[in-house]
């Protein structure tokens, strides 16, 4: 009987620990996912370019700050029109800054500050592990397939099916899916680039949605650099300045 | 029809393959510069048919008018170490039915010394733009009156000296703001406050609390009565947002408002409002009754039409039931330029705010080149 009872409790620690460090791993792969794509404080410049089905093409030049995994501000440097345009996330919430209004009004992640494909989340990303945890894990030939749920109801997409090349871990493709199960969008992660500083990522993130046929928006990553960002960097009393960040 | 196929093919990867590049002219867009100066320049036309029951219908006696506007406006920034000199001027020119005005005006001159990331003081001419509203500000104390028709045509500000407190803190209070101001009034500074000499003293508390945006603001006058009220802001969920002010003076006069702001998941954005004010204004400013409810419904990109937003805006007047609707489209697709248009029809009674006016529908034009 004594036995029984000390093989049974083996075999439950066994399976304890046993899930728990399955699930220490599938939750470190989304943070090693991270780590590949962007240093925990840096800064960024981002091309983004709408591509309408006729070919015509429409382009908007970013600055992007981060700081650890749960600040970011964006600052659009051309074209003149949307230049001053200006975007903080900090956690959940999200504030626009307009020139022509003067001060942040709050915004939503699936709203798009340029319109086209891309919303203010795909935008404003920040780490996937902060967002997002792992519901199954799937290895194919030079690929993992991760499906992962959103941690909260206020994260844009409900559902990714993230599929990552196993040689570098960065994704591949993203499918965002809504919490109705709907295809919202796909992101195609290419062109791998050595930015310096140990940070080789996917320079191109393409993206095309159901919602949108024909189109397609493009982002184009031109330099990511470590930097150290002050806290108060990320607050509404410096979204009219964040373009000084950059100075 | 292979040969074209294959150039086709060409010309479209050899596309793609630029679009996936980052060249050198981008690389030059980003330096940056010891000055900065943006702008636009923009042109309105707007044709009237007039109310022939309004009782200023025979200052007209005709059947439309047409107007014509155009502004220009420049910003201009100049960086020095932990300084930056900011300046904006505009000048319009305006012709209401062959009566023509122009004007220009120095709207914000200041400088601003950040002495450390906590702690910055401007001095100068500049707009503190409080408030949560989007048609209408209440705790506004420091800024010249909104017009809900336009609210963002209130660009002048005030002659202050002020100072800025920022703080982050990674608890639940996750930031706080202070905001203190000091405007002196005469015959000629800042006479829209205060018509003669008087001393003014405006602050504004911020605190980002649990997610939630809040200020508590006052104004002190040694001269006029003072002010105090609160505004704030959060999201309940990702897509709908709740808004409101409350302003009071030492006359019990008292001024609110309640908003959303809600997305569907057809992008459509419907931004609400209800105000409130205890004290009636002079019937000759726009909004001058007890309260108010204003929706505006705005569709982004329709029929997968890309940069075309359109919107119907619905201005009622709860007191006396009329009303101002405008139906319109904003159009961005073209680079740096900005086309606004649309058709507005007044409703009420004869003797009602918007049944009165001398307008009954008018049809608005604007084109904007930002540079």
């Amino acid at each position: 009987m004594q036995k029984r009872i000390q093989k049974t409790l083996f075999i439950f620690l066994i399976s304890f620990f046993g899930s728990l460090a399955y699930a220490q791993n599938q939750e470190s792969l989304l943070v090693q996912i991270d780590k590949k794509l962007s240093p925990g404080s840096s800064e960024s410049y981002k091309k983004l370019i709408n591509i309408e089905p006729d070919g015509s093409k429409k382009e908007f030049l970013l600055y992007q700050a981060r700081k650890g995994n749960d600040k970011m501000v964006s600052a659009f440097l051309q074209p003149e029109s949307e230049k001053g345009r200006t975007t903080l996330r900090v956690g959940d919430n999200m504030w626009l800054y307009l020139p022509e209004v003067g001060r942040a009004i709050r915004v939503t992640s699936m709203q798009s500050v340029i319109g086209g494909v891309f919303n203010n989340s795909d935008i404003m990303r920040l780490d996937f592990s902060t967002e997002y945890e792992i519901d199954s894990q799937e290895e194919k030939d030079d690929e993992i397939i991760l499906i992962t749920k959103a941690k909260s109801e206020n994260i844009a997409y409900d559902k990714l099916i993230i599929r990552v090349d196993k040689k570098t871990i960065t994704p591949k493709t993203i499918e965002c899916y809504s919490s109705t199960g709907m295809l919202i969008k796909t992101l195609f992660y290419k062109e791998i680039k050595d930015f310096g500083n140990s940070i080789i990522r996917p320079s191109v993130i393409e993206t095309n949605s159901p919602l949108y046929k024909g189109y397609k928006s493009i982002m184009v990553y031109g330099k990511i650099i470590p930097k150290e960002f002050s806290d108060e960097a990320f607050t509404l009393e410096n979204l009219s300045k964040v373009d000084n960040l950059r100075r | 029809m292979q040969k074209n196929l294959i150039l086709s093919l060409v010309f479209v990867n050899f596309a793609y393959a630029n679009d996936y590049e980052f060249n050198f002219d981008d690389l030059e867009k980003i330096q940056t510069k010891q000055y900065e100066y943006s702008g636009y320049i923009k042109l309105e036309q707007k044709y009237q048919i007039l109310n022939k029951s309004s009782p200023k219908y025979t200052t007209k006696n005709k059947d439309d008018m047409q107007s014509y506007y155009g502004e220009g406006l420049l910003n201009f920034k100049y960086f020095k170490d932990n300084i930056i000199f900011n300046s904006e001027i505009m000048a319009y020119y305006e012709n209401i039915d062959k009566e023509e005005d122009h004007n220009f005006s120095l709207n914000q001159a200041f400088v601003n010394y950040n002495y450390d990331v906590n702690h910055q003081i401007n001095i100068g001419k500049k707009t503190a733009k409080w408030g949560k509203g989007y048609f209408f500000n209440p705790v506004a104390f420091i800024d010249r009156r909104k017009d809900p028709n336009e609210p963002e045509l209130t660009k002048e500000g005030f002659t202050q000296i002020n100072y800025k407190y920022n703080k982050v803190y990674v608890k639940q209070l996750q930031n706080f703001a202070l905001d203190i101001s000091y405007l002196k009034t005469t015959e000629d500074i800042n006479k829209d406050l205060y018509p003669t000499t008087s001393n003014i003293l405006a602050l504004k508390a911020y605190f980002l609390y649990k997610d939630i945006d809040m200020d508590f603001v006052y104004f002190y006058s040694n001269k006029d009565s003072n002010q105090y009220g609160f505004d704030f802001s959060t999201n309940l969920e990702t897509n709908f947002e709740i808004h409101g002010e409350f302003a009071k003076n030492d006359n019990n006069e008292y001024s609110y408002l309640l908003g959303i702001k809600y997305l569907t998941q057809s992008e459509l954005t419907i931004i609400s409002e209800y105000f409130y004010k205890n004290k009636e204004q002079e019937k000759d400013t726009s909004f001058w009754d007890n309260s108010y409810f204003i929706n505006k419904f705005t569709k982004k990109e329709p029929f997968d039409f890309l940069y075309l937003n359109l919107y119907y805006k619905n201005s009622l007047n709860l007191d006396d039931k009329s009303h101002q609707n405008n139906l319109g489209f904003i159009y961005t697709g073209i680079k740096n330029v900005e086309i606004d248009f649309s058709i507005s029809k007044l409703l009420g009674d004869d003797n009602s705010e918007f049944g009165s006016k001398l307008v009954d529908r008018f049809s608005w034009l604007q084109i904007k080149y930002n540079f």
